[in-house]
């Protein structure tokens, strides 16, 4: 570590710690720790990746030493008051590193975690027989060996990991299959079993709905939705983004299928997922027709019009929802999804269905649009979305495309042509997922991490050009114990500067959560309220919403809504 | 080896969570059943040593 470099008002310094690896979670808690100490200023531990070092820049730490980290190096960069405050922190945290220790060290619980009680796994799996699943988060690299280790005692995984390759994921799904295994991932975020949320997840009601997911926001979208509607949600089987492809082809899709159609307490089954390989597409229809006994809403985000390829029998379109009674649904949107389930349930039930807490009539909407147009300066032309969840992140392209919204660029794209050069820097319309390979290496999730939306929300806020910034925020467990008021101060300061500048920065946002989410889903919305943000109930309505802020020509609401809410309210028809 | 299923979605759970402790505390919250396993990583093998390996052993 070098002398410490003063700065206007502030010294800061940054340690290189050579081959020290740190969970990326630890070393946030670790970061928030030290913030709180009395005159640090700014405090960042992190692993030396090209994404950690370019924020740590951002930040406005010197460059020479954090160039020359490597990602299996830790870095460690502070800013105190003074350099005495400065000198004497470093000892503190070199110590606290020491008591999580490897290689010998002492175990101390660093993190905070309500567990003082860990265990090495040989002992685990050799003294409990009783263990039924798995949740693996460690390093992609390391989780073949680690799940046919697990695989050989019968224990079903579910797998969070990323960076996880195709050929490692086949070969673990084949073994997993020949053993009678269930293998949730990689790349799961979410499920929720007997009512249990496993991961990123959601207190949902227990009730007739079981959802087999591809899409792990997705699958907590559909669950929270459908929980604001009053139906429960038993089962939710997140199995990775790269099951439905076609190298996978949907191998555990199909035995999370088996397993829910034994389930004699589910009545529909719905299944969400990017518009999945043609093979397996056609596979999963025709399980459904063929084999199923429960009804299906089969949610393949933006796929309506590829359906006329595939052989599908008594299929109703998303277009026309209302009053079909047939076994299976398609919807395009998670929104329309949880309306059609909506429907099922109340066709079983004979009731009414209850979808009032969370649709937004045509009238409103558009009263929402208007007011914040007519805010703008000509010159302001842009969204920018800033998704910690990439389902949202999926969806909203879909919808802005369908709306005409262009030009269109995201890091995630629907089509190459709309790549964004740099993931790191925006044009026109760009619709950023933050959980992309280029941000997380070496970091935690943006739904627990909020550094990376809050410096570009900053940025985004500056440029003359952008009308509206999208946000998301996911409530439940695992995520961020605060996701709204991690980035509240950002809002207001983005707000602000754009005020001092005479323009109106409008922000559009919707939270994914329930009511009995330890975060407090009514006081999520209350704060975004009151800072100025339009907040609305599902990430479709949103997403129309900022469409309709930037869209050049007026929105047909009636086609929006039929073709990405699936729903008109009665009377809202002309 | 085992050739018997374990059961899952008709039985209580007992979790086994291998990596990030934040998703210890959140099953902990849900009254589950769990243990943390204490995992730091070991040397990962290149693609040729892993062949060589899998030839000799």
């Amino acid at each position: 570590m070098g002398k410490p470099i003063p700065s206007v008002d502030t010294y800061q310094n940054v340690l290189v710690k050579h081959n020290y690896y740190r969970d990326s979670l630890e070393l946030l808690r670790l970061s928030d720790e030290i913030k709180r100490y009395p005159g640090i200023m700014e405090a960042s531990l992190a692993m030396g990746t090209k994404t950690n070092k370019e924020i740590l820049i951002k930040l406005g730490f010197p460059t020479d030493h954090i160039a020359k980290a490597e990602s299996s190096d830790m870095i460690i960069a502070l800013r105190a008051k003074d350099e005495g405050l400065l000198l004497s922190t470093i000892p503190k945290i070199e110590a606290i590193l020491r008591g999580t220790g490897t290689g010998g060290e002492q175990t101390q619980d660093m993190d905070h975690s309500s567990t003082n009680d860990r265990h090495d796994l040989e002992s685990v799996l050799s003294s409990d027989k009783e263990i039924n699943i798995a949740l693996i988060s460690v390093p992609g690299e390391h989780v073949k060996g680690l799940a046919f280790k697990l695989i050989d005692e019968g224990i079903h995984q579910q797998i969070f990991s990323d960076h996880v390759t195709m050929d490692d994921e086949l070969e673990i799904k084949r073994y997993a299959m020949k053993n009678r295994v269930l293998i949730l991932g990689p790349g799961a975020g979410t499920s929720i079993i007997n009512g249990t949320g496993i991961g990123f997840s959601n207190a949902v009601t227990t009730g007739p709905v079981a959802i087999v997911a591809a899409a792990g926001t997705g699958l907590q979208e559909v669950s929270t939705l459908l929980d604001h509607c009053g139906i429960g949600v038993r089962h939710g089987l997140g199995v990775g983004g790269n099951d439905p492809k076609e190298k996978i082809g949907g191998l555990m899709m199909s035995e999370a299928f088996k397993m829910l159609e034994e389930c004699e307490d589910i009545d529909v089954i719905n299944i969400v997922s990017k518009p999945p390989a043609a093979s397996v597409k056609q596979n999963i229809i025709d399980h459904a027709t063929k084999h199923g006994k429960k009804k299906y809403v089969m949610t393949f985000i933006g796929s309506n019009a590829s359906m006329e390829n595939t052989k599908v029998k008594k299929v109703s379109s998303a277009r026309r929802l209302t009053g079909q009674s047939h076994k299976i649904i398609i919807a395009n949107t998670l929104t329309s999804s949880v309306f059609a389930t909506a429907k099922h349930i109340a066709n079983i039930n004979k009731s009414e269905s209850s979808i009032n807490p969370i649709y937004v009539k045509i009238e409103d909407l558009k009263r929402i649009i208007m007011t914040e147009r007519k805010r703008l300066r000509n010159e302001q032309k842009y969204l920018r979305a800033l998704y910690t969840g990439g389902t949202f992140a999926y969806e909203t392209q879909v919808i802005l495309n369908g709306l005409a919204i262009r030009p269109l660029y995201s890091n995630a794209p629907l089509t190459k042509a709309q790549l964004l050069q740099e993931a790191t820097k925006s044009f026109k319309n760009s619709v950023i997922d933050l959980g992309e390979e280029e941000f997380t290496k070496g970091r935690a999730h943006p739904m627990i991490d909020p550094t990376i939306r809050k410096l570009r929300i900053n940025e985004e806020a500056s440029y003359d050009d952008v009308a509206v910034i999208v946000l998301d925020f996911v409530l439940g467990y695992g995520s961020n114990p605060d996701p709204v008021g991690s980035v509240i101060d950002e809002i207001r300061n983005a707000k602000l500067m754009a005020s001092k500048a005479k323009r109106h920065l409008s922000v559009v946002a919707h939270v994914c959560g329930t009511r009995r989410d330890p975060q407090g889903y009514d006081r999520s919305l209350t704060r975004l309220k009151d800072a100025g943000v339009v907040v609305l109930p599902t990430n479709a309505f949103a997403a129309i919403a900022a469409a309709g802020i930037v869209a050049k020509r007026p929105l047909d609401f009636r086609e929006a809504y039929l073709r990405f809410i699936g729903e008109i309210h009665q009377g809202e028809l002309t | 080896m085992t050739n018997t299923q374990k059961k899952l979605l008709d039985s209580d759970l007992r979790v086994i969570n291998i990596g990030m402790t934040i998703f210890y505390d959140a099953l902990k919250v849900q009254n589950i059943k769990v243990v943390q396993v204490d995992w730091k990583p070991g040397p990962v093998l290149d693609k040729l040593s892993e062949e060589i390996l899998s030839k000799i052993m």
